[in-house]
């Protein structure tokens, strides 16, 4: 059977245990951020040891790490790069992800990272991409604006890597091109502290109207269907944003489109009814609609997302599989309460999810529990697939006012942007 | 002058014949015609504004005014007599970045706009260092986001329902949050998407001497978008006559017509409040001492322990810091250690949840480090 030709699927990695999640799912690049120099302030990060392990660990799964670096630095905060890109250099990271020509022009001189031009540079045409090109990137992310066609030219006219975004929250605004943040909240936007006004509802008003809406909110992008197109287009990398969104999303994002790449990879087309397993299974992730963006043509009226943003969700983690112990037991970490009768699914790097009917629990003592609690440890008895870093989720059935705080962990109910 | 043609620039109202048109005049009562090409276009949507400007008289202008890296490649590869102005009002917010698009440009950039972000000890700086002139905005609307999309268009459709007649071309309106303390956010729509604008205008008239003895030599007014138009005259006496008694009077004539702000001139702190987007008391630090997290506590039991920092393995007889989420910080001794299957070690390796005495006031999430001597 003929391999055809398919994108790298690059994951976000929030955290180092995000990061197992993604590389153990099925990502074939992820990427992270340090303690400065990114775009998501409020994020875990990583700590230089943290670095050091997350490369190590995806390098052992051949998986690669790109580091953003894609604040727009100002002089003092350039002053402090090349120490961190000495370290990057000795960590052998992949590539670094940069915005802003003071940094492309730094780590050209400090190192011989390949570098990776962000979305935040909003690099939209031919004329553009040459720029950046002679600047010295290798690879560009595309503006989000830039439909599958216009990328294809992109990179026939300048053949540079190209890289686009598949699914995630989209930003309103074109990327690097909003600074509502710095003058309401007094937070840099492009320093990491988007407050995201773009999904407040507003008052909107006129000499004749007054009207309520969630204006300037986009829909979240799906791009699943058109994997065909981005490999068709001769796209390199498909990306799927969230490093601040949790480990259930890094873990199902990375393991459906794994899946769906795979079996484009393998078959040369995309009809398959696994198309629309694929898409129930990232319907359970806490998401805003879906759209297809701009991916096919400048996206529309239709790409706004007009709601405020809220926690109702199908699926919740339960928990995640932290260690294995023979084939007895394995211990997992609760993310949110459960007991003997839920009913459970074990999400398995890799194959079919495994329900758990009537779990039995155990605490590290021995003791049956009839509910957890989240941030502890539980034993439980082993699952066929399960794994360190497995993650267990269930259904929750309830509507939105019933839905309490501790059944949604925070980081799933926070509204996220790229 | 700036010429905004509708075709090039995102809030201009001109047809390319008009723009020739009033080029043509402002050369001819002595003005300095300058075309403004801002817009951010997507590779089609860049052909066909090339497609339409086959024959298109550039030379009628005096100098392209240019913001997006693609527009600025096409002007310096193909319109190679025009001088050329960048507006870096985006990014650029280093020194480097700056130098490199001037090495990129050349003899042919005559100048450079600044980011509205940078504070008057920096614009002072790079007065000092550059080569080419600076120019700021002096007097105007400051622009805080810029989509292609239609927003306007859209919540009026769905709001109305259905639209009885066709919207115009050009739409405005005011927006409000009551999650924002802001209020009044002037909001335009035309054909090159929708425009926020910050709840004040940026003024910086009182300053113009402090100005220009930092080294700034263009001011730009920005008047197209209220009613503060007729005050042009105004703002040119001054500029050629300043006075701060004159300044105070213009400011406070502007001030009726719109709120005014001096924005990031005095100083830009918009990194101070990072650190309270995170718990410091959790954040990850940089030190071998560092073990690891507690990720259970069962009271007089056990604490469980992940030792996640590589470089750190746990022995019996260790002493701990434990510093929980709140700040509270405690110590203790590992004197016994048992490994998840409930044995007991004397020795815990990177990666592992091991399990130690309870201790009291230590909740989950707490960090945890090696010290050395009690």
């Amino acid at each position: 059977m003929n391999d055809f030709l398919t994108p790298e699927l690059l994951s976000p990695a929030g955290s180092l245990e995000k990061l197992r999640v993604a590389v153990l799912y099925g990502a074939d690049a992820v990427y992270l951020g340090g303690q400065k120099f990114g775009l998501r302030s409020a994020a875990d990060n990583f700590s230089h040891q943290e670095l050091l392990e997350g490369v190590t660990f995806a390098h052992a799964h051949g998986t690669k790490v790109y580091v953003v670096l894609n604040s727009f630095l100002y002089d003092e905060d350039l002053a402090e790069l090349p120490e961190f890109l000495n370290l990057l250099q000795t960590y052998a990271v992949d590539a670094v992800i940069v915005s802003d020509l003071g940094v492309v022009e730094t780590v050209r001189r400090a190192c011989q990272i390949p570098i990776h031009l962000s979305t935040q540079a909003s690099c939209l045409n031919i004329y553009a991409a040459k720029f950046w090109k002679e600047m010295g990137v290798t690879r560009l992310v595309l503006g989000r604006e830039v439909t599958l066609g216009e990328a294809k030219k992109i990179k026939e006219a300048t053949n540079l890597e190209i890289e686009m975004f598949i699914h995630g929250s989209l930003c309103m605004s074109f990327s690097g091109n909003c600074v509502i943040s710095n003058y309401t909240q007094g937070r840099d936007s492009n320093r990491g502290g988007c407050a995201h006004s773009c999904r407040f509802e507003y008052s909107l008003n006129d000499e004749k109207e007054n009207l309520k809406s969630f204006f300037m909110s986009s829909k979240d992008l799906e791009g699943i269907r058109l994997i065909a197109e981005f490999a068709a287009a001769g796209i390199d990398s498909v990306k799927i944003e969230g490093r601040m969104k949790s480990h259930h999303y890094a873990g199902t994002v990375s393991k459906v489109y794994r899946e769906a790449l795979d079996f484009y990879k393998t078959h040369g087309h995309f009809e398959t009814p696994q198309i629309y397993h694929w898409e129930s299974e990232l319907r359970k992730l806490s998401h805003r609609d879906y759209t297809e963006g701009s991916l096919l043509n400048p996206a529309d009226d239709h790409s706004i997302f007009d709601e405020r943003d809220h926690s109702e969700q199908e699926y919740v983690v339960t928990g995640i599989v932290r260690e294995v112990i023979g084939i007895d037991w394995m211990i997992v970490e609760v993310r949110a309460h459960f007991g003997p009768q839920d009913i459970l699914e074990l999400m398995p790097h890799q194959g079919p999810v495994v329900e758990i009917l009537y779990p039995k629990i155990l605490t590290l003592n021995n003791e049956e529990i009839l509910k957890t609690r989240p941030s502890t440890l539980v034993k439980m008895p082993y699952v066929l697939g399960a794994n360190a870093w497995t993650i267990l989720r269930k259904r929750i059935y309830v509507t939105e006012s019933e839905t309490t705080i501790t059944d949604v962990p925070l980081e799933e109910q926070s509204a996220t942007a790229p | 002058m700036i010429i905004a043609p509708k075709l090039l620039s995102r809030l201009g109202t001109l047809s390319l014949a008009d723009a020739c048109e009033l080029a043509s005049r402002a050369r001819a009562q002595g003005l300095r015609p300058i075309l403004e090409w801002d817009v951010l276009s997507t590779e089609n949507q860049m052909q066909d504004v090339i497609k339409a400007l086959i024959n298109f008289p550039v030379d009628l202008f005096a100098a392209v005014r240019v913001q997006d890296q693609g527009v600025f490649y096409f002007v310096k590869n193909e319109w190679i007599n025009i001088s050329i102005i960048l507006i870096l009002e985006t990014a650029h917010h280093n020194f480097l970045s700056i130098e490199k698009m001037l090495d990129f440009g050349g003899k042919r950039v005559e100048r450079v706009a600044l980011s509205l972000e940078l504070p008057k000890n920096i614009i002072a700086d790079y007065c000092a260092k550059l080569t080419v002139p600076v120019e700021v905005l002096a007097y105007g609307r400051i622009l805080l986001f810029y989509t292609p999309r239609s927003l306007l268009q859209n919540a009026k459709a769905k709001t109305l329902n259905q639209l009885s007649s066709p919207l115009p071309e050009v739409i405005e309106m005011s927006a409000s949050s009551e999650e924002s303390p802001h209020r009044g956010f002037p909001v335009i729509e035309n054909t090159h998407g929708t425009f926020m604008f910050n709840t004040k205008n940026l003024c910086l008239l009182e300053q113009l001497i402090e100005l220009a003895e930092l080294g700034v030599k263009f001011f730009r007014l920005d008047l197209r978008y209220d009613d503060s138009f007729p005050l042009i005259t105004d703002m040119i006496d001054l500029h050629q006559n300043f006075s701060v008694e004159k300044a105070l009077i213009l400011k406070e004539k502007l001030k009726d017509l719109f709120p005014l702000t001096r924005g990031f001139y005095p100083v830009n702190k918009t990194n101070v409040l990072f650190e309270k987007l995170k718990n410091q008391n959790l954040v990850t630090t940089d030190h071998s001492e560092k073990l690891g997290e507690v990720v259970d506590v069962l009271k007089g039991e056990y604490l469980a322990i992940e030792l996640n920092n590589a470089q750190t393995d746990l022995r019996t007889g260790d002493f701990l810091t434990l510093t929980t989420p709140e700040g509270k910080i405690k110590t203790m001794r590992a004197m016994k250690i048992k490994n998840l299957s409930g044995d007991i070690i004397d020795h815990a390796i990177p990666g592992s949840i091991v399990l130690v005495d309870h201790l009291r006031g230590i909740s989950a999430k707490s960090l945890v480090s090696k010290t050395e001597l009690q």
